[in-house]
């Protein structure tokens, strides 16, 4: 398994028998919706556009796999999401075949794709890995696999011996608790690849995340296992040590 | 006697009922300048009859004009003195068959209608409400009857952008009432020319001044750092029973004296952050003299009547040399009277710059007021406000009319960027050389009719007890919430955990390894001037000069005594001191706030970028406190101070500050202005760490910059200060400890400066993560022993507890189970191949001591891995870069990702 991070994105690509580029969370038309929390900007969706096709003409992938959250309005289509999913769609088409696992944010997306670009949410296999955006429970066909998902937008503060040196997006890898599936195979170690955002605007806190976890996954990640890396595929650390500050 | 020929006969009839027997040296100047109908800029302390001056030969011209509509505009900066000049000009209007309103925030909606059906011919009103007259289509047909503006407490607006904001709206108004007279009533200032400008632009304008500094009798007193002492010494000026108004800098300040005054009975608070109906009962009480004693803050500076005054005590240093003199003048509050006032101080500093600023305020040495020129975020709110009042307008006369303000901005392309960048938010619509407003301006103007920023307040929920324990401000959210980060509220360090519906959820914090530090709100910065006389005097010890009061030159002298028996230095103005403190690295520079400001930015900008590591900055207004990884030594800041060059002191601060606290704050702050961001905006709702990113607008950034560098930092003093330096006019010398750099009081600013690229704060989090990592070690000679420890601790050369050897192997905390399987009696071979690995591994450490350990301690790096990057012969950052990428390829094998 041949593993290539692109910072640009965030994105990560695996490389098999196939090779896979996965990016998450793209949140297109999230600028229509900031209107409503007090921030007016123009969108910045066209740039995002020209990201994801630049990071899929410098990784050529077979398939390009989208986990989820692709636009950002529930429930509902604002004008600029309308556009510009339309637009970021066509474009994608002559370049390269694309899968949506839609997320929580997505109700509505089957209009703009096509029906074999549409994977099953709960998540399915891809290659030899899993895939799903991460709101849900796991399909029991993923057990025992690596899964790739979105939803948790994590980012890490990094620190030296004075303070918080830099503020990143990052990826985490862990073990799944498998008591997260109805069946319980304990001889299958089923590991989780948390990708950052696409979108520039969003991010959580790692911290936050698994102090108080909001996803049946974030619950099921057995922290003692898992690890942080930055976009480029930096090593950032053992979870653990970016969650307990206090000297023993 | 009154004999003035110009005045209306009705008025002179009311002046004598009034009983005004002869006129004030300031009245019997100004009155005749207005009546001769140019404009006038009338300095004089309070209580000296300037609003009299004013509105006498106003309230004659009003009564010459006839027709529906406001006569005339008077514009203070509070509504507490609306209320008060009502107060006072409805008994002369009653008389005179004139009618006179108040309008502001406060006033209710029956009135508002009132004021539109039956416009009175004097308004009184605040400069945020002169801004909402011109959203009113009625309204606005009032303003065309307009002939008099009176701007009183001008030296309050001036320096604002409140007051630049006016100074535009004042040309607006021309637009509806042609030229009409403009009068400026102000207190004492450095530059009555500049103000008279503000005033009144390119029109010519006259300046009658009444001097104040010989009214003013000032005494410093010394009273030592405990607050029992303090409040006694109040409680000796006060026990008189005078009226003392006691003027505090902050209002915990206000608080503490107050609770320590208030059980001796007639003694009351008066503070910001009380309701308005406790102010104006405190004021109402200490006019009928129910109370004799009334702690205050700013908030009492301005002429708000609360009758006579016999005495002021300034607590703590005033700062500046303007606010003691406005502050005294508050005493004796009659014309002709002296004015008494006391400052009460409680240490060297604060004693030092006590007698400095006494000094320059009975010479009259009054700061400066500099207006905000060309103010981006002024001048978008402005043309929004256009826009709205006409509906669509060309670019011409926008520009014609902003123009035209001394504030304003002289260069079309300026104003065309700022055009461009309020349509980035929806502000305006441009349409060829049409500028057309858009539905949301209404909405945003409603929310920003005024230029002060606001600060939100957030409530801190403690997630443990399930209670609020306090709040933060926004500038703490803004610049400093992530999860982890640290700070300190009611004297406990609390963790951030993440903020949720409008609060902040904490836990409490045990230690602050990696503190994020707050800062907590904005100061009175000490002028530049000031802190250089604090340091000549240091040096001369000249107190004589400046004070009689021998109970304060003894305490001086004694102090300073007692730093020489300690063997330290004391910094003045020819000597720069830098000592070792437990918090950090001291630099003692009496230079202000502003110039401190920028020279421990430039310096830690340096080193940060030197050292890629962050650095934490203090300051006040004589030391600059430096947070340092322990690999910065004090040489290294000597020398960087030393080798720094005046002309790129401006350069590095450009080019770096985007990355600090305030300048995130303050881009939040006036990109609210510029409409980006509402003012009650969703923070939730996006990663703060990416806002700067998000408004990299360039005319935001730009008013950013031009607020920093004229509000925040001093430049200009700042290469002063470093080419005295260079030139060796000031010394630099490495000192110890000394009470001087210990008594340094560290809140009025505080941040972090992190390294300059994102390559070398990784390297500083990779240093950082690697010294704290775990390590086994076991020892490959004796096989008897094994120690875990930290790598920070580990020696250059590690040798075994039990037998001495240095055949140390450096193990993962988790391998402990390989050193049970290499010391088997029986090994298989696969235990072999483990004890070949130890022994390997403990030869590398065995010819490369720590260095080894340190690399043997990255994540998925062995003893092959370790060689190899050995081999490199690097050393320091670079040895850092080998090793993330020895983990880099590690991340990207197999054995990683099962």
């Amino acid at each position: 398994m041949n593993i290539d991070f692109f910072p640009n994105g965030p994105a990560v690509q695996i490389e098999e028998e196939m090779r896979i580029l996965f990016i998450a969370d793209i949140h297109m038309g999230i600028e229509h919706e900031l209107k409503k929390f007090g921030f007016h900007f123009k969108t910045r969706g066209p740039e995002r556009i020209e990201r994801i096709l630049s990071l899929v003409k410098e990784s050529s992938p077979d398939i390009l796999v989208i986990l989820g959250d692709v636009k950002h309005r529930v429930p509902g289509t604002s004008y600029q999401e309308f556009f510009e999913l339309k637009n970021l769609f066509s474009a994608l088409r002559e370049i390269t075949p694309f899968c949506v696992t839609p997320g929580n944010h997505d109700p509505g997306i089957e209009r703009f794709l096509k029906s074999n670009e549409i994977r099953k949410k709960e998540g399915s296999i891809i290659g030899n890995v899993g895939i799903m955006h991460g709101h849900t429970i796991p399909d029991e066909n993923l057990q025992g696999n690596l899964i790739l998902c979105g939803h948790h937008h994590p980012t890490v503060a990094l620190k030296d011996q004075v303070g918080v040196a830099l503020q990143s997006s990052c990826f985490v890898l862990g073990e799944v608790d498998p008591h997260i599936f109805p069946e319980v195979k304990e001889y299958e170690t089923t590991r989780l690849l948390m990708v950052p955002s696409l979108n520039e605007l969003t991010g959580y806190g790692i911290e936050k995340t698994f102090r108080s976890p909001f996803s049946p996954l974030s619950r099921s990640l057995i922290l003692e296992s898992a690890e942080v890396l930055l976009p480029d595929g930096t090593y950032a650390g053992d979870l653990l040590s970016h969650l307990q500050h206090d000297a023993k | 006697m009154m004999q003035n020929e110009q005045l209306d006969k009705r008025i002179v009839a009311v002046i004598r009922e009034r009983g005004f027997s002869e006129l004030s040296v300031v009245q019997e100047q100004a009155i005749p300048k207005i009546l001769a109908g140019g404009h006038l800029l009338l300095i004089a302390p309070t209580g000296t009859g300037k609003t009299e001056s004013a509105m006498i030969p106003v309230l004659s011209g009003m009564l010459q004009s006839s027709g529906k509509g406001f006569t005339t505009l008077y514009i203070t900066p509070l509504r507490a003195l609306n209320r008060d000049i009502l107060r006072r000009m409805e008994w002369w209007c009653q008389k005179l068959g004139l009618t006179s309103g108040v309008r502001h925030g406060d006033t209710t909606q029956a009135e508002r209608r009132k004021q539109v059906l039956h416009p009175p011919d004097l308004l009184i009103t605040t400069p945020e409400t002169v801004q909402a007259l011109f959203m009113g289509k009625r309204l606005r047909e009032h303003l065309r009857t307009v002939r008099y503006v009176i701007v009183d407490e001008i030296h309050d607006l001036a320096g604002t952008k409140r007051g630049a904001q006016l100074a535009i709206a004042m040309e607006r108004l021309c637009r509806y009432a042609g030229e009409f007279q403009r009068i400026g009533l102000s207190a004492t200032v450095g530059n009555p020319d500049e103000v008279s400008i503000f005033l009144t632009g390119d029109r010519s304008c006259s300046i009658v001044e009444v001097p104040v500094a010989k009214t003013l009798d000032i005494r410093v007193e010394v009273t030592g750092e405990k607050f029992e002492s303090q409040v006694e010494a109040i409680r000796r000026h006060t026990r008189k029973d005078h009226s003392t108004l006691i003027f505090v800098n902050t209002r915990s300040t206000a608080e503490s004296l107050g609770h320590a005054l208030i059980k001796d009975g007639r003694t009351d608070v008066h503070h910001g952050s009380l309701s308005r109906e406790i102010r104006i009962e405190a004021e109402d009480r200490f006019k009928q003299g129910d109370i004799k004693t009334l702690i205050c803050t700013s908030s009492m500076e301005l002429g708000i009547d609360i009758g006579h005054v016999e005495h002021v005590i300034q607590f703590g240093s005033p700062r500046e040399v303007s606010r003691l003199v406005q502050r005294v003048g508050r005493a004796g509050h009659q014309i002709g009277k002296v004015s008494t006032g006391t400052i009460i101080t409680s240490g060297f500093d604060d004693l030092c710059e006590s007698l400095v600023i006494a000094l320059r305020a009975r010479n009259g040495d009054v700061e400066n007021i500099v207006p905000s020129y060309q103010a981006g975020d002024v001048i978008g709110n402005q043309v929004a406000a256009i826009a709205v009042e006409y509906g669509e307008i060309t670019f011409n006369e926008i520009f014609s009319i902003i123009s035209h303000s001394s504030v304003g901005i002289k260069n079309e392309d300026t104003l065309q960027a700022i055009i461009s960048q309020l349509t980035e938010h929806y502000l305006v619509r441009v349409d060829g050389d049409k500028i057309i407003t858009t539905s949301r301006a209404r909405r945003y103007l409603s929310g920003n009719l005024s230029m002060i920023p606001d600060e939100r307040k957030f409530p801190i929920f403690d997630i443990v007890t399930r209670r609020t324990v306090g709040t933060l401000d926004e500038s703490f959210i803004i610049t400093s919430l992530h999860t982890g980060a640290v700070f300190i509220a009611r004297g406990q360090l609390w963790r951030v955990l993440d903020m949720e519906e409008g609060k902040v959820t904490v836990e409490p914090a045990r230690n602050t390894d990696g503190e994020l530090p707050s800062w907590e709100g904005e100061q009175i910065p000490v002028p530049f001037e000031i802190a250089r006389e604090v340091g000549q005097l240091r040096r001369t010890r000249a107190f004589e000069d400046y004070t009689g009061d021998k109970a304060s030159i003894a305490y001086a002298n004694g102090f300073l005594n007692l730093v020489i028996k300690n063997h330290g230095l004391i910094p003045t103005d020819q000597l720069l001191t830098i000592e070792q403190s437990d918090d950090g690295i001291l630099l003692n520079i009496c230079a202000g706030h502003k110039t401190n400001e920028a020279i421990g930015r430039v310096i830690s900008i340096l080193l940060s970028a030197r050292f890629g590591t962050t650095i934490g900055l203090e300051l006040d207004a004589y030391r600059i406190l430096l947070r340092v990884p322990r690999e910065v030594s004090i040489a290294d800041i000597k020398e960087t101070l030393e080798r720094l060059k005046p002309e790129h002191v401006q350069g590095i601060l450009e080019l770096a500050l985007k990355r600090t606290s305030l300048f995130k704050w303050k881009l939040v702050q006036i990109a609210k202005k510029f409409g980006a961001i509402d003012p009650d905006a969703d923070y939730e709702r996006l990663s703060l760490h990416k806002m700067a990113d998000l408004l990299s607008h360039p005319q935001i950034q730009e008013e950013t910059y031009r607020e920093i560098f004229t509000r925040y930092m001093d430049v200009t003093h700042a290469m002063e200060i470093v080419s005295a330096i260079n030139t060796g006019d000031i010394d630099v010398a490495i000192g110890p400890v000394s009470m001087i750099g210990a008594t340094g009081l560290f809140t009025s600013s505080r941040d972090l400066i992190p390294p300059p690229t994102a390559d070398q704060a990784v390297i500083s989090a990779l240093k950082h993560r690697l010294d704290r990592q775990e390590i086994l070690l076991v020892c490959m000679n004796c096989r008897k022993w094994k120690s875990k420890t930290q790598v920070a601790r580990v020696p250059d050369y590690p040798v075994c507890g039990n037998c001495g050897a240095r055949l140390i192997a450096a193990l993962k905390p988790y391998e402990t189970e390989l050193y049970t399987m290499a010391n088997k009696k029986e090994k298989n071979s696969e235990e072999k191949t483990i004890e070949q690995k130890l022994i390997r591994n403990a030869n590398i450490v065995l010819s490369s001591g720590k260095k080894a350990i340190l690399i043997l301690s990255a994540k998925g790096v062995g003893p092959e891995t370790a060689s190899r990057v050995l081999a490199t012969y690097t050393e320091g950052d670079a040895l850092m870069r080998e090793i993330l990428k020895a983990e880099r390829n590690f991340v990207k094998t197999h054995r990683f990702w099962q």
